[in-house]
């Protein structure tokens, strides 16, 4: 079991409230990854040389649809400085993942650097403290 | 399948099993709970709370039409929480079609009065996704909540292989053995699609499917007089579809009669087409669409229709299939649901029962929910206290919503003779529907035994927001109010509800204020 310090608290889903669906907004680009199971995690997270934002977030969660887009647009804009790594909770492969990280709200990031997670944050808090707490993550 | 074990001869000295140690028994699990619903995840958490080691498993079967859905039980996932969401988007029409009288420049006096003009404002995709992203983060929060009480939770299938061993499957076909020193059963009931008419299974659907339906339900059939065909035909008749209920005798047998019968009245009132007494013989698809042919119940005549969707909701059955319960002689009662005494205990000592699947239980959730704790602190805590099923409060969520704790009219000159009962109702105005000119009246039904200073034994209310009317009275009716009491109590103004504190006999109709 993980146990991690969450950092950070914005908007989040814990089950309560009614939300639009989150249409999966699959990127092809090298900076942002679906992660398909737990061994896939290890690969591109824990392995990782750069340092990784791992975005776990579900398709009816509302404060996940507006998240991962303004991270997806972070990756793109600080190309290759970062990856970013999708998990579905939903997803049955990822099971294990989500279970490791105790995750009890959604959307929760958890940033990792050189295999190791520093800093955790549940909700979306919007785009400028999310580009600071990520520009700390890579400089 | 292993062979009978009979378990050890019980020894009951009290409302448990005591033939087995409570620990060091050598099991894997204090608990395993079989059903993820309403009562199972109450009773799940309140023991592992009490520090038993527990197990809980889910699983779902597949509706006829293959509807699945996850942790939560049918309250939460295709019950109660969806009907009432649903419920709630009809009187949002109403109110929206109302809001000229208000003062409001949204929709046009009157613009909203035909069934097709509300269809039209009406998106069914984007209220059946709310609904269901709503119900997935209750998914979440259940599989969460059972992490933070140390309860472990298996989505599979459990089948008894003998009186302590369950094997538990999951969806990709593992099969894991576990054993535990006692268990609950809470898997609760499914819809019944009628053998005797041709089709039904193939063709319709039930209330397993309706709230995550990925088409409009357009014109509609609603087959059986339960509360869950009248509440389902009363929204989708409210954001505009083209509903018939037909009904093989009467509405909502077991409830207040005059309840009922006004619950009917309302609803054809408002544009839902009822055939009454007409039953359903087959089913055959035209196209898109469904031909039903039905009769008359009395005279035998025959009909034909087509719909786009056929919706029965004439019963549900108790859902043992699969649980190996045969491996282990428990009594089940004709109808096959399980035989519990007073303590939920089964005919086999250390399996116990609640939820739908129990004989002779109330099929609701707070009943559920209060029958799992109490069971819980029965088996780990030294309680006695069992499960009181006097005045249970219910509501039906029918266009004209109806609440009620205690006897029916029927069930009381039953028990006390007509003669010992004052009887009080009335139809009353509301303020509210004045200015859009509406014409429906709410009512309300007292009934008191003479004998016993007017206690009232039965409180029937049908209006505006009756489940949170009839909530509070239900703490009076259980500390046994008289008539006197209510008359004793001020009424709050101006409100539905202060209607039954100014209650007479002979006075049955509204003189204004």
């Amino acid at each position: 079991m993980m146990h991690m310090r969450i950092n950070r608290i914005g908007n989040l889903n814990i089950g309560k409230g009614i939300f639009n669906t989150y249409k999966r907004c699959y990127s092809s680009s090298k900076n942002v990854v679906q992660l398909k199971n737990l061994n896939d995690f290890e690969e591109q997270v824990i392995k990782s040389k750069a340092p990784v934002v791992v975005d776990f977030y579900a398709d009816w969660c509302g404060p996940c649809k507006n998240l991962t887009p303004k991270l997806v647009g972070l990756a793109e804009k600080y190309d290759g400085k970062f990856l970013l790594a999708k998990v579905d909770i939903d997803d049955i492969n990822c099971t294990e993942i989500v279970r490791q990280y105790e995750i009890r709200a959604l959307p929760t990031l958890v940033m990792f650097k050189n295999g190791e997670p520093t800093v955790t944050i549940v909700g979306d808090r919007g785009i400028d403290p999310l580009e600071s707490d990520l520009k700390q993550l890579f400089d | 399948m292993g062979a009978v074990i009979k378990p050890p001869k019980a020894v009951m000295t009290g409302p448990v099993d005591t033939h087995l140690p409570e620990t060091g028994h050598g099991f894997d699990y204090d608990l395993i709970v079989i059903g993820g619903g309403s009562g199972g995840l109450a009773c799940s958490k309140a023991a592992a709370e009490l520090g038993a080691k527990v197990a809980i498993l889910d699983f779902v079967k597949p509706s006829p039409q293959g509807t699945r859905w996850g942790l939560g039980g049918t309250c939460v996932n295709v019950g109660c929480i969806p009907k009432k969401l649903m419920h709630t988007a009809g009187i949002v029409g109403e109110r929206l079609a109302e809001s000229y009288h208000f003062g409001w420049n949204v929709v046009e006096e009157d613009a909203m009065n035909e069934l097709s003009a509300k269809k039209e404002k009406f998106s069914w995709e984007r209220l059946v996704e709310n609904v269901q992203n709503y119900i997935h983060g209750l998914n979440f929060k259940y599989k969460v909540d059972l992490r933070s009480n140390k309860v472990e939770y298996l989505n599979a299938l459990g089948e008894f292989l003998d009186a302590h061993t369950i094997q538990a499957t999951d969806i990709k076909g593992n099969k894991k053995k576990m054993t535990a020193r006692r268990f609950v059963l809470a898997t609760g009931g499914r819809p019944v699609f009628p053998q005797e008419v041709e089709n039904a299974e193939q063709l319709a659907i039930s209330s397993d499917d309706l709230f995550s339906l990925d088409r409009e339900p357009g014109k509609t059939l609603c087959v059986g007089a339960s509360y869950v065909s009248l509440e389902c035909a009363g929204f989708l008749t409210a954001i505009g579809n083209d509903v018939t209920v037909m009904i093989r005798s009467i509405p909502l047998r077991g409830f207040d009669e005059q309840s009922a019968t006004m619950i009917v009245s309302h609803m054809s009132d408002h544009g839902t087409k009822i055939l009454q007494p007409w039953a359903p013989s087959k089913l055959t698809k035209v196209g898109e669409k469904i031909q039903v042919d039905y009769y008359n119940v009395n005279t035998k005549e025959t009909a034909s229709d087509t719909f786009d969707t056929v919706f029965f909701a004439v019963g549900r059955y108790p859902d043992v299939k699969g649980l190996g319960l045969e491996n282990l002689e428990l009594k089940l009662s004709p109808s096959g649901k399980i035989q519990v005494d007073e303590f939920e205990r089964t005919s086999v000592p250390h399996i116990y029962a609640i939820g739908d699947i129990v004989a002779g239980g109330i099929e609701l959730t707070p009943v559920a929910i209060q029958c799992g704790k109490l069971l819980a602190t029965r088996l780990y805590n030294s309680s006695t206290k069992k499960m009181d099923y006097i005045n249970v409060p219910t509501t039906v969520f029918t266009p004209l919503e109806y609440g009620a704790v205690g006897l029916s009219e029927e069930a009381a000159v039953s028990k006390y003779g007509k003669d010992n009962l004052n009887i009080y109702s009335k139809s009353f105005n509301i303020l509210e529907y004045q200015l859009p000119h509406r014409e429906d009246q709410g009512f309300v039904k007292l009934i008191c035994v003479k004998s016993e200073n007017e206690k009232v034994v039965g409180f029937h209310y049908l209006g505006p927001n009756a489940g949170e009317v009839t909530q509070g009275v239900a703490i009076a009716v259980k500390l046994s109010a008289t008539k006197q009491d209510f008359d004793d109590t001020v009424g709050i103004h101006p409100v539905c509800a202060e209607v039954f504190t100014t209650l007479r006999l002979g006075q049955t109709e509204d003189s204004g204020c």
